[in-house]
């Protein structure tokens, strides 16, 4: 802004700053609005809950080009905005910095030209935009409200087919997406120590639990990291890795950046390593660095998948030199070789995923950086699956095409494999599962749904579609020959879907019920857990937490074996972070944390075949803090872990028996 | 993040003088304000778990407020069959609580999307990438507009 702008800008702070404010909008009784209204939700089949709720993944003011929205011509008649999707059946890499810089300077010039146009129609008058922004703008809304449906937390769970098969071992473990793909979190347990994240997030508290007595007996803290996110923990190799992100110090509050345009993406990501085979005296063993916001992360035989965003400032751009436009690994610009050009013209962003050995924790095995629009990922015991979706309006229609690459991996070697393209977008990563050498894809499609069968060069095989119209997937499990997934609209069916023959995907059974699951999780041989809402069939209002037990055992029929209502919850965590839910056939546990009105609540159920749900603990959280509570469990003792707060419930008695502010 | 009531309502104080004015800015009217605030806040209140830091909180608070702010503008756009005048003849008429009718009237000749960038840019004091973030724009898009915004309110305020 030049002077002369600055000077407007602050005379129409002056004039604006004696503006009086309504009583309504007063902090306090803000406060007892929302107090009044988390209670009760009302549940549109469609666009639930979301107004238009965007999440900033990187906030410090990327220039990020994104969704080229092309206006209509000027009659006002709405355009179809066509998206080129490359036909290419493999994920190319780019063959030096020149053809990166190319494709980004030609998408840069695209959005050039559409502004230039949408200039010469202000200029020649066509002031009304507004019939043919309008559909545009509204399908960007829903965008927004889309995206950030699916913005919560990739990927999901423990493919439990036999949970009987799993021990009841000794302490429990992060509820994860993938058996045998450990993920981050905020508190873990080695069966002695947990270890906690600070609710300030620069600290990990490791308390020793023996002879339930706890006691804090170190502190692992780092400095200008950001802030950590999640870590990890490997028993066996007696390992600590800790995910920090941030923004490099300094930048942030300095007003020569504040004022740039030509901002460039200065966050980063890093895996630090402890050694902690003296939990009481961590040592750092190594780290590695990349650019980006930290997005998630993985954990396979010893060896750490990190994912970050990194978001090209377009301003800032220059040809001959690629760090202005390509991310960097441990402060060294990424290989030509290892980035991975997009299959569409309109990436304005980099996913970097490197992979570390935790025994050479300085060291970057292998790295990639995805060019994309901004995706989610997946990721099953051999591959990772990059996906991202392009949304399109035409006459009020809208339909979504997603994109999805495969990029496998062992001992931390990635090796980009295929490509390819479906009809839809995907819920969340638990509508995608890779089983037996093919994908299999649950997806809302416009106003339908349909479940696809991809083969490993990401063709689709087999496929069932027109499913469920107006509805839309609100969770979904599939668990090896077999899908189970919820769409909702007044009632809650819960289709199963035959996945035995890949060519022939067939819908086996759907099952009415009231109110929604918006969590399915395998309970033992023959059971699927479901935690949602109860909705009222007559207002559409959520009056509860709600409990399914479905009796799988005949896919082609299933029931619903028993329900509880918890009428005085009106959330739980479960619904959007599955690292929140304790869940364990083999012990007969269900633990979760539920809102209520007379604040956050632990929960701990039993689940019998005659007798059906049985709640055995319902204890108030003492602790507050930013993260939602976990449940962990070492022995016969239950650790309730919020904010600063461990809580510890013997888990024969459910009675209090010790707890601790860290 | 997790949030409670308490906890949003202290992060809310800090800004909400920001998005009331921001609000009345666009939508011209006190009550229409009021309410898109509210719904924006409730809007903001039931989906903060998707929020993942809270130094985000002001720019999504604001996000959202817009898209609110454009949704009932469009909709009281529909009501009325021909918007600009009446909406001018509007303003003439009635002196709104607290918008001072300079700077309502200077805010009446730009177009939604100028109103956008101008009142991000006054009362949010985000630049042109933040801008084009939250708006889906791009930088050098928002920032030729908001100098076009920016001359022509120059001629109204007095």
């Amino acid at each position: 802004m030049n002077k002369k702008e600055q000077d407007i800008v602050q005379k129409l702070r002056e004039k604006t700053n004696d503006i009086e404010l309504p009583e309504k909008l007063a902090p306090e009784r803000i406060q007892r609005t929302l107090e009044g209204s988390a209670k009760k939700r009302k549940i549109s089949p469609l666009y639930i809950g979301t107004v238009a709720a965007t999440c900033f993944a990187v906030i410090a003011g990327a220039a990020v080009y994104q969704n080229s929205r092309i206006c209509g011509s000027m009659t006002g008649e709405a355009k179809k905005e066509i998206e080129e999707i490359s036909s290419s059946k493999i994920v190319e890499s780019a063959e030096n910095y020149d053809e990166v810089y190319t494709y980004l300077d030609s998408y840069k010039r695209e959005i050039e030209r559409q502004q230039a146009r949408e200039e010469k129609m202000m200029s020649e008058g066509a002031a009304d935009l507004s019939s043919a922004a309008a559909s545009t703008e509204e399908s960007a809304e829903r965008e927004i409200a889309q995206n950030a449906d699916m913005a919560t937390e990739d990927s999901g769970a423990a493919l439990a087919l036999n949970a009987e098969e799993q021990k009841a071992g000794d302490y429990s473990e992060t509820n994860v997406r993938q058996e045998g793909v450990d993920e981050g979190d905020i508190v873990k347990t080695d069966g002695t120590y947990l270890y906690v994240l600070r609710d300030n997030g620069n600290e990990i508290a490791v308390v020793d639990t023996r002879e339930n007595d706890m006691k804090k007996v170190s502190t692992i803290s780092v400095e200008d990291c950001g802030g950590i996110w999640e870590f990890y923990l490997n028993p066996e190799k007696k390992r600590l890795v800790l995910i920090c992100s941030g923004t490099k110090q300094g930048l942030l509050g300095d007003e020569m950046y504040r004022k740039s345009d030509f901002y460039q993406d200065q966050s980063f990501t890093e895996a630090i390593t402890y050694n902690i085979e003296d939990p009481e005296k961590p040592e750092e063993e190594g780290r590695i660095t990349q650019s980006g916001y930290y997005q998630s992360s993985r954990m396979a035989d010893g060896y750490l998948y990190l994912f970050s965003n990194y978001y090209i400032s377009m301003g800032a751009m220059e040809r001959k030199n690629p760090e202005t436009y390509v991310p960097l690994i441990n402060d060294a610009v990424i290989a030509e070789k290892d980035i991975c050009l997009p299959p569409v013209s309109s990436a304005s962003m980099y996913t970097v995923v490197t992979a570390a050995d935790i025994d050479n924790p300085s060291e970057i095995k292998d790295s990639k950086a995805i060019l994309s629009k901004d995706g989610q990922l997946y990721v099953s015991g051999k591959n990772i699956y990059y996906y991202e979706t392009a949304w399109s309006y035409f006459m009020s229609q809208e339909s979504q095409r997603t994109t999805l690459r495969r990029i496998a991996y062992k001992d931390g070697v990635l090796e980009p494999g295929a490509q390819g393209v479906i009809d839809g977008y995907i819920h969340d990563s638990f509508s995608i599962d890779e089983y037996d050498d093919y994908l299999r894809v649950v997806v809302t499609d416009g106003n339908t749904n349909a479940v696809y069968v991809l083969n490993m060069e990401l063709e689709t095989v087999g496929s069932i579609e027109n499913l469920a119209k107006d509805e839309r997937v609100y969770s979904a499990r599939l668990m090896g020959d077999t899908g189970y997934f919820v769409t909702f609209r007044e009632t809650d069916p819960l289709f199963s879907v035959d996945l035995s023959n890949p060519e022939k995907p067939e819908i086996i059974g759907t099952l009415k019920i009231p109110g929604f699951s918006d969590y399915l999780h395998p309970y033992g041989t023959g059971k699927l857990l479901g935690i949602g809402m109860n909705v009222d069939e007559e207002t559409m209002i959520t009056d509860g937490v709600k409990l399914s037990m479905f009796d799988i055992s005949d896919p082609s029929d299933v029931r619903e074996e028993d329900t509880f209502i918890m009428k005085n919850v009106y959330s739980t965590d479960a619904s959007y972070d599955y690292k929140a839910v304790l869940a364990d056939a083999g012990r007969n546990l269900i633990g979760f944390a539920g809102y209520t009105e007379g604040g956050q609540k632990y929960y701990i159920f039993e689940y019998d075949k005659e007798a059906g749900f049985c709640c055995r603990m319902e204890e108030e959280i003492n602790g507050n803090g930013m993260q939602s509570t976990r449940g962990v469990y070492i022995e016969e003792t239950l650790y309730v872990v919020q904010g600063n707060i461990i809580e510890a419930y013997s888990l024969k008695e459910y009675t209090k028996v010790d707890d601790i502010i860290l | 993040m997790r949030c409670d009531a308490k906890t949003f309502a202290e992060m809310y104080e800090q800004i909400y003088t920001d998005l009331y004015r921001f609000a009345l800015c666009l939508m011209k009217n006190h009550q229409e304000a009021e309410d898109a605030v509210s719904e924006a806040v409730i809007s903001a209140y039931e989906n903060i778990y998707k929020l993942r830091r809270e130094e985000a909180f002001k720019s999504w608070l604001f996000t959202i407020l817009s898209n609110v702010c454009k949704k009932r503008l469009k909709s009281t756009a529909k009501e009325m069959p021909c918007p600009d005048e009446e909406l001018f003849s509007e303003a003439s008429v009635h002196e709104d609580q607290g918008l001072a009718l300079d700077v309502k009237n200077a805010f009446f000749i730009l177009t939604e999307e100028e109103q956008m960038i101008v009142g991000l840019s006054v009362f949010g004091g985000y630049n042109s990438s933040e801008i084009g973030t939250m708006l889906k724009l791009n930088a050098n898009t928002v920032r030729s507009k908001r100098s076009r915004a920016l001359a022509k309110m120059e001629c109204i305020l007095r």
